[in-house]
């Protein structure tokens, strides 16, 4: 491990990684500002997958992800608009600050929470891996397959609060995945008689209809204007005494710390991820902070520490299971996962014995990521805060244009673009009915994987495997985690509702 | 309780005009969903039929898709039919937001999806290079009300990047729009 540990921090220190990281931090820092814009730039980076050498692809993706985070809170505390869904518990707190003329301590407790809770979560993905490294070798090919299998229906079942919804979701993705040649046999499955469906649904023009244009057009549909004679008080605002925001942030550095590994544990949750585990820091704090029921929703800086410490925390929890166990909990792990298994790294065992120094540099990357960005805002926020302002109408056909252009790349084919319009009609109508729709993306990402193992897990031990003790014990395992998942979201829910009836 | 006359229903006091939206809400709700569940039911059947003629190792993985989800799709149709009430917590997928202007928010839908169309179907016809420059050109001048020399601007950064970026760095293949081929066999070139 420690020799992997070189191997990886010499790789990732070197011209090419550092020069992707270097591209990665103003798109990084842009993205997060924009609702929905964490997806449709991974999609952009996925697109650019087949240009570029693996590592540097799945470190300019991690890097994104986790730098991303710094500016989700800067549009929820400046606006009173979520950046992203992670950012929606800093607004009950960050916003009314920054109504109270506090906007720069916000945004300094804020940016110290980056710091401290994106290196905590860094840190429980580097102890997981030995921890894992040892479980995984009792694994065979039938454990893997139940993983992978479980690790999608605990992903629907637990998205979204809606049971029903997520599991037929999961199916239907799983059945969508099945277009195209079989990796077990080479028939052409379901591909409605169309050539180009020979190789299946290809994932780019997926998620550019799934996620990226429905975003798009939320964007246009809310609408939500800026008052351009606030930009500059905001951005006076945004300076003053971040110094001092910073120093709050450490001041509860216990807040700190347990909001963090909050974070961590539940981004560890497949499904749950960072949605939740803002809302589940920030509930915490408010029933064991001292007057943090009178407080919070008031401008209380603690709140802001809460939730920020752990949106930035989960990054590294999510890793755990999307490299160890090949499960991803979100969309953009799945994506990440997209990735390794296009440029053929395949999640699992691998990722800790032969690609080990891979996994440890993801380790680097992400509290690289979150060091680095951090000193970056103090200076470039006035730049940063100025995107938010960018009104919708630019912004929507700009982001449209550029996901298009990253679902030709994908395999220059004008049918892939057909797929687009018809993935987004269906992104539409699961948004509008409230079907979440990373369980199909992720289905899809591991189909083969899955289809695979099965066959596998077949072919050596017959109808057997479902008698294996380790079977049986990741089945017993699985349910615990659906449990506590699902508690863990009804939390979150219980607090969103909570944070509104405190509101109102 | 006060009476509600036929005079009320048609006023725009915001309790008549909410009941009534709830009301039509409703049946737009079941159309729509059911249109969701017809496609998912109507790939299960597809893909489970299909699926009879497939060897053994190509067919399991499909059978086990349909096995899990067709009694969660029967298991929705009921619920959605006799309009139970399910949990909408919506953590990890929000929907649609709501912005200070809920009224326009149709008008802006349907503006947002005519553009996307009528892109996709300007680069299919016309290319990218044309076709995405225009539209953006076309989109922020009519409904940011951009200064046309700003448009121009955006459009021309746009256009950069398409050239500087695709075409020098990536060499990207572009497809062959057939409004340029049908122009070209108008006009041969002349030997």
């Amino acid at each position: 491990m420690l020799e992997a540990s070189i191997i990886a921090a010499e790789r990732l220190f070197s011209p090419g990684p550092m020069l992707v990281m270097l591209i990665m931090i103003p798109i990084s820092l842009i993205s997060g500002m924009m609702p929905g814009g964490n997806l449709p730039i991974a999609v952009i980076v996925l697109g650019f997958a087949g240009y570029l050498d693996p590592w540097l692809t799945v470190t300019a993706v991690v890097f994104f992800l986790a730098a991303s985070d710094i500016t989700e809170p800067v549009p929820s505390i400046l606006m009173g608009i979520p950046g992203a869904r992670s950012a929606q518990a800093t607004i009950l707190d960050g916003y009314p600050m920054a109504q109270q003329g506090l906007a720069g301590v916000a945004l300094g407790a804020s940016y110290m929470c980056t710091l401290v809770g994106g290196v905590i979560g860094a840190a429980a993905l580097l102890l997981a891996l030995p921890i894992s490294r040892e479980l995984l070798k009792a694994f065979s090919s039938a454990e893997f397959f139940l993983l992978s299998l479980l690790g999608l229906l605990c992903v629907a079942i637990v998205s979204a609060g809606a049971f029903v919804k997520g599991v037929l979701t999961a199916a239907f993705g799983l059945a969508i995945a099945m277009i195209g040649f079989s990796p077990i046999t080479g028939t052409v499955r379901a591909s409605f008689g169309i050539d180009y469906l020979w190789d299946g649904v290809p994932l780019v023009p997926i998620v550019v209809g799934l996620f990226a244009l429905p975003e798009a057009i939320d964007l246009v549909v809310a609408n939500t204007p800026i008052a351009r004679e606030r930009l500059d008080t905001m951005l006076k605002d945004a300076n003053r005494d971040v110094y001092r925001g910073m120093r709050e942030a450490l001041n509860h550095k216990w807040l700190l710390v347990r909001s963090s590994l909050i974070g961590t544990f539940v981004g560890m949750m497949p499904g749950v991820g960072s949605s939740a585990a803002h809302w589940i820091a920030y509930a915490q704090a408010r029933h064991t902070e001292k007057g943090g029921l009178e407080s919070f929703g008031k401008g209380d800086v603690r709140g802001v520490i809460a939730a920020d410490s752990a949106n930035n925390s989960v990054d590294g929890g999510t890793l755990i299971p999307t490299v160890v166990f090949g499960i991803p909990g979100s969309g953009g792990m799945a994506i990440l996962l997209a990735i390794l298994v296009l440029s053929g790294v395949q999640p699992g065992p691998a990722m800790l014995t032969q690609h080990l120094d891979l996994t440890i540099s993801l380790v680097y990357i992400v509290a690289f990521a979150n060091i680095i960005v951090v000193p970056i805002m103090l200076f470039a926020a006035p730049m940063i805060v100025r995107i938010a302002a960018v009104p919708p109408n630019v912004m929507a056909p700009i982001v449209i244009c550029i996901v298009t252009l990253a679902a030709y790349q994908a395999s220059y084919s004008i049918e892939d673009l057909f797929l687009v319009l018809g993935f987004a009609a269906l992104g539409i109508f699961m948004k509008r009915y409230g079907w979440p729709r990373p369980p199909i993306l992720i289905a899809v990402v591991l189909s083969e994987i899955v289809e695979k193992y099965l066959w596998l897990s077949i072919n050596t031990y017959g109808f057997s495997m479902f008698a294996r003790p380790q079977f049986l014990a990741i089945i017993a395992v699985m349910v615990l985690v659906m449990i506590v998942s699902l508690r863990l979201q009804s939390g979150a829910t219980t607090a969103l509702r909570d944070a509104a009836g405190a509101e109102t | 309780m006060e009476a509600t006359t036929p005079k009320e229903e048609t006023t725009n006091d915001a309790p008549v005009l909410e009941r009534r939206r709830v009301r039509h809400g409703i049946s737009l709700e079941i159309i729509g969903e059911s249109v969701l569940l017809l496609l998912v039911g109507s790939f299960f059947v597809y893909l489970f039929v299909e699926s009879l003629d497939w060897p053994l190792g190509s067919a399991l993985m499909p059978r086990i898709a349909v096995a899990i989800g067709a009694p969660f799709w029967a298991w929705r149709v009921a619920v959605m039919f006799f309009q139970a009430k399910e949990s909408s917590g919506q953590i990890m997928d929000i929907g649609f937001r709501s912005g200070d202007d809920p009224e326009g928010e149709l008008g802006r839908f349907v503006r947002i999806c005519c553009f996307i169309l009528g892109l996709y179907f300007a680069i299919w016809l016309l290319g990218f290079h044309i076709a995405m420059p225009a539209g953006i050109l076309l989109y922020v001048r009519v409904y940011d009300k951009m200064s046309w020399i700003g448009s121009i601007l955006l459009a021309l950064v746009f256009l950069g990047l398409l050239i500087g970026v695709y075409d020098k760095l990536l060499n990207a293949t572009w497809h062959d729009p057939p409004l340029l081929q049908w122009i070209a066999a108008f006009f041969p070139q002349s030997e």
